[in-house]
Parts: C-alpha cells; sequence; structure tokens
C-alpha cells in the first residue's frame, strides 16, 4: 500500500525519534501526556507511542504513572495496525461520554440548549407544536388568504397565514406560513414569527427614540414617535406589530404599496434600523447630553 | 489558557503533500492570501498560514472539549470517509461519512425521529426479536438497519446540534456548511485553493485530496480534543 511505504520511508528519513528519557519532574510539571492523553491498554506504552506514527515526533515524556479514566481506554497512538479496538470498548467508551443514545425521545427537550440565541429563534412547533405555547408570546393573525396551484387535474387550495407575534415588552416577530388547512397554516407562520424575533427599541415613555422609515418589497412605512396619551395611530398590519411590540404611543404610515404582509416586514426593517440614545452616546463616545443640543 | 505548541514540523507536513493545492485555473481568488505561488499550473499553499491556523483550530478544539463541548466531523469525500470515521472513533466524536442528507442539523428534529428509529431497531435486534418474525419482514428490518447504520452510524450518540463541526472539503460539503452558517454553529474546515475562506470561521489552508493530508491534519485536530478532554477530567 502506497501509506505503508510512505510510513516506512519516513520512518527511515526521520531519525530523531525523541526517544522518551524518564526524567519524572518533566513530566510531572506537563500535565497531560504529548500524545493524545489517553493511555493505551498494551503493557509497553513507551514503544507503542513512540513509533512512527505519521511521523508525530515526541516532545515531552509520557508519564509513566497510568491514570485510568472512565469508560476513556482509547488507545494514544493513531497507528492503523495496533490497538484495534473492539466494538464494545468504542461503545462503552461513547456512552460514557455522550450517555445512552435515545432512551426515549424527550420530547423536545434536548435540542434547548441550543435555542438560547435570539437570532436563531426557536426550533419550535416539532411534534406537537408544544413549544410554541412555551413562551408567553401572543400571537395575532393579521390575514389569511386562501391561494392556489394550478396542476394538470385542477386547482388545488391552500391557506396562507401572515402572524405577528409579539410579547407587548419590545419583541416582536412576523411569520408567513401556509398550509391546506387554517389552523396548520397560523401554527406554521407562528414558528416561522418564532425564528425572526426583533427588538424594538423603546424609551421610558413606551415610544420610539427618533423618526424611522423602513421598506420592504414596495411597502414603505414612516414611524414617528408621539407624546404620552397618543395611542397608537397607524393602519392595519403596522398597527398589529406595534402594539404586539409593547409600543403605546407612535405614529405609522404606510406610503407605497398595502400589501399587509410586507408592511409588516417594512415595520420590522424600521424598527431595526433605529437606535437608542445611550448606544449612540456610547459609541461616539459623548455624554448623552451632548445629543439633544 | 496557556499557549500549547501543537509540535506541528512543516518538513513532515511538506512530505505528507498537505501543501499541494487545485490546478491553477480553477482557484478562487479569495484564497490569494493563502497561496504561497505557482508551480507547473498547479497553486502551493503557504505553509506557514496552515501551521497557524492549524494550532488555533486545535486551541479552540482543546478548548471546547475540556468544556464538555460536541464536535461533529464531517468528511463525505471518497478518500476521507474511512480516516474520518477512525479518526473520530478515536477522539470519540460524532462523525458523518456518507452523504450528509439535507437538514441534517436544520431538520434536527425529523434526523431525531431516525435516530429513535435506529436505536429500537439496534435494541431489537441486540434482544432477538427479529429472528422471530417472519422471514419477510425481518429482511426489510435488517435493511433499514443496514441503511441507517450507514448514514447515521456516526451520530448515533449526537443528542442535540453540535457545538463545532469540523468539515473535510469545503466545496463537497457546501450543504453542510450552510446549514452551520444559517445555525451559527462554528466550523473548521481544511479550505483549497478553489474554496472560500470567508463561510467558515477557521479556515486551514490544506490539500483536500490527498488521503496522507487529509490523515494528518485530522490527526492533529483529534488530537487536540482528546487532549482537552483528557485535561477536564484531571482537573475534576
Amino acid at each position: 500500500m502506497a501509506s505503508n511505504a510512505m510510513l516506512a520511508n519516513r520512518m527511515a528519513a526521520a531519525p530523531s525519534m525523541a526517544v522518551p528519557s524518564c526524567s519524572p519532574t518533566s513530566a510531572a510539571l506537563e500535565a497531560s501526556p504529548r500524545v493524545c492523553g489517553v493511555l493505551a491498554r498494551s503493557a509497553a506504552p513507551v514503544i507503542s507511542l513512540n513509533s512512527a506514527m505519521w511521523g508525530i515526533k515526541l516532545q515531552k515524556v509520557i508519564p509513566t504513572k497510568w491514570v485510568k479514566v472512565g469508560g476513556l481506554n482509547a488507545v494514544a497512538a493513531y497507528d492503523d495496525d495496533e490497538e484495534e479496538e473492539a466494538e464494545e470498548d468504542i461503545t462503552a467508551a461513547y456512552e460514557a461520554l455522550y450517555g445512552k443514545a435515545f432512551e426515549g425521545l424527550s420530547k423536545g427537550s434536548s435540542g434547548d440548549e441550543n435555542l438560547s440565541d435570539d437570532s436563531r429563534g426557536k426550533r419550535g412547533g416539532d411534534r406537537r407544536g408544544s413549544k410554541n405555547s412555551e413562551d408567553k408570546m401572543e400571537e395575532r393573525v393579521v390575514q389569511i388568504r386562501r391561494v392556489t396551484k394550478v396542476v394538470k387535474g385542477g386547482k388545488q387550495m391552500s391557506f396562507r397565514a401572515v402572524v405577528v407575534i409579539g410579547d407587548k415588552k419590545g419583541t416582536v416577530g412576523v411569520g408567513v406560513g401556509s398550509a391546506k388547512e387554517v389552523i396548520t397554516a397560523v401554527q406554521k407562520s407562528a414558528t416561522d414569527a418564532r425564528r425572526h424575533l426583533v427588538t424594538v427599541p423603546m424609551t421610558k415613555y413606551l415610544t420610539f427614540p427618533h423618526r424611522a422609515d423602513g421598506d420592504y418589497g414596495a411597502a414603505k412605512v414612516m414611524l414617528r414617535p408621539a407624546a404620552t396619551g397618543t395611542g397608537v395611530i397607524a393602519g392595519g398590519a403596522v398597527r398589529v406589530v406595534l402594539e404586539l411590540a409593547g409600543v403605546e404611543n407612535a405614529l405609522g404610515k404606510e406610503l407605497g404599496s398595502k400589501n399587509p404582509l410586507n408592511n409588516a416586514r417594512a415595520v420590522v426593517e424600521a424598527v431595526g434600523k433605529m437606535k437608542q440614545f445611550r448606544d449612540v452616546a456610547r459609541d461616539r463616545g459623548i455624554p448623552m447630553e451632548e445629543l439633544w443640543k | 489558557m496557556k499557549q500549547k505548541s501543537w509540535n506541528i514540523n512543516l518538513e513532515e507536513v511538506m512530505q505528507v503533500g498537505v501543501h499541494f493545492g487545485h490546478q491553477a485555473r480553477k482557484w478562487n481568488p479569495k484564497m490569494a492570501s493563502y497561496i504561497f505561488t505557482e508551480r507547473k499550473g498547479i497553486h502551493i499553499l503557504n505553509l506557514t498560514q496552515t501551521a497557524r491556523f492549524l494550532s488555533e483550530a486545535c486551541d479552540l478544539l482543546a478548548n471546547a472539549s475540556s468544556k464538555g463541548k460536541q464536535v461533529l466531523i464531517v468528511g463525505t469525500k471518497y478518500q476521507a470517509a474511512d480516516l474520518v470515521a477512525s479518526a473520530s472513533i478515536k477522539a470519540r466524536c460524532h462523525y458523518i461519512n456518507q452523504k450528509w442528507l439535507g437538514g441534517m442539523l436544520t431538520n434536527w428534529s425529523t434526523i431525531e425521529k431516525r435516530l429513535q428509529r435506529f436505536k429500537d431497531l439496534e435494541n431489537k435486534e441486540k434482544t432477538g426479536v427479529l429472528n422471530q418474525l417472519p422471514k419477510k419482514e425481518a429482511a426489510t428490518l435488517k435493511r433499514q438497519l443496514v441503511q441507517l447504520r450507514k448514514y447515521l452510524g456516526g451520530i448515533k450518540y449526537m443528542t442535540s446540534l453540535p457545538d463545532i463541526v469540523i468539515i473535510i472539503d469545503q466545496q463537497k460539503e457546501i450543504t453542510a456548511i450552510n446549514e452551520c452558517i444559517t445555525l451559527g454553529i462554528p466550523t473548521i474546515c481544511l479550505v483549497d485553493t478553489d474554496c472560500d475562506p470567508d463561510l467558515t470561521d477557521i479556515p486551514i489552508p490544506a490539500n483536500d485530496d490527498a488521503r496522507a493530508s487529509i490523515r494528518w491534519i485530522l490527526n492533529k485536530l483529534t488530537l487536540a480534543i482528546s487532549e482537552g478532554r483528557y485535561n477536564s477530567i484531571e482537573t475534576e
């Protein structure tokens, strides 16, 4: 085999194999052995570790005391020929590390650790859509329309739902989903909305920090802060998004197209462009009072 | 975190053939900073950069595995398949060395169902239930088991999304890379001269065609993983 020939060549060509001399002090200092800190099963670890494993050069000494790390009985050397592990050992080692695989489907909790990012949103709506009800987000359907796919046999109807999700404390998301039934479509769109959440920067008077425009497709939306007591003065989709975000006083106007989905997305865009006064001051390195002069 | 030298000897690296790139006309211009020169129509990679990125990757892996993070190694190339399997078994990582099924990470909930079925079938086989069924059913189930073992054998013990993914050939596993990007999982990738180094978090410029080169790099990475794990257990 070519690889074995190469190995032989390299063995011949690399005479400077570090023979591990037993200097226990240096071994003790360096906590882990140079090669794959888990020890070999064979009785002579020094020799097996030292042979030309693809030319790995040993710089440090292998400690002679063996630590049997529970379950991790792996071979230290990466040699093809020696130390073929039995399958049970491999299984045991893996199970020690990762636990028995899939003893019972853990009802969606196994993926939970990776779901903390806002950007990734929720993987939700898995087996029973149970995740969707676990966070305290309010859903509101903006639009349901019947859409058609024309095939040879006729028209295939399905429903497309546009849903806005928000917790009235500054987080909103817009989602769209389609399915053959209305309820399924609403669920799908809720899952989708959870994947696209944004935070709305709000002042303590529950309004925006400044004016912003946003557009998505042909829909243009203009958002403007308002004094306390004004309420949300906006139409259709824009109103729903702002209300679910928890904004209490704002003005919004749909310029351009009146398509609900696009307008909702335009609001999300506009809100993404907004900056809080304190962030701007921090980024510019000046005190906040300067910004109001 | 103390600085470790991962014992990367550049002469040995050259002997293995890590520095060969692909043909000059198939290159990706984004790799220009990692290419040393062109010889006989083939780009040669700059090994000092390789060494630097490789040691960065090893540091990251050692750190991560000492905290108990899970690593997935993806390599479906014909040359790489068995190397990936043996390397990850030795390092106790998950691996995928047959076809990367679309949505393995983004559609994890569906893959979980398959893994559950895999587990059930394996249990049935172990307890001998399969021998009591009529021949045809037993044969169907056995075939299913073989298929599952082939494609999902390496991720049998994976219960949630991995924390780091190592990818062998970027061009071949472009779906895997895109999935990791959508999910925000950090990736370490062997980039060759026809790959895009911006897609991955730590690109390791190296030859992804030669078995010896892949084996050498996997060696180093799995060494780092095992050392990290050993360190964490020692300090417990």
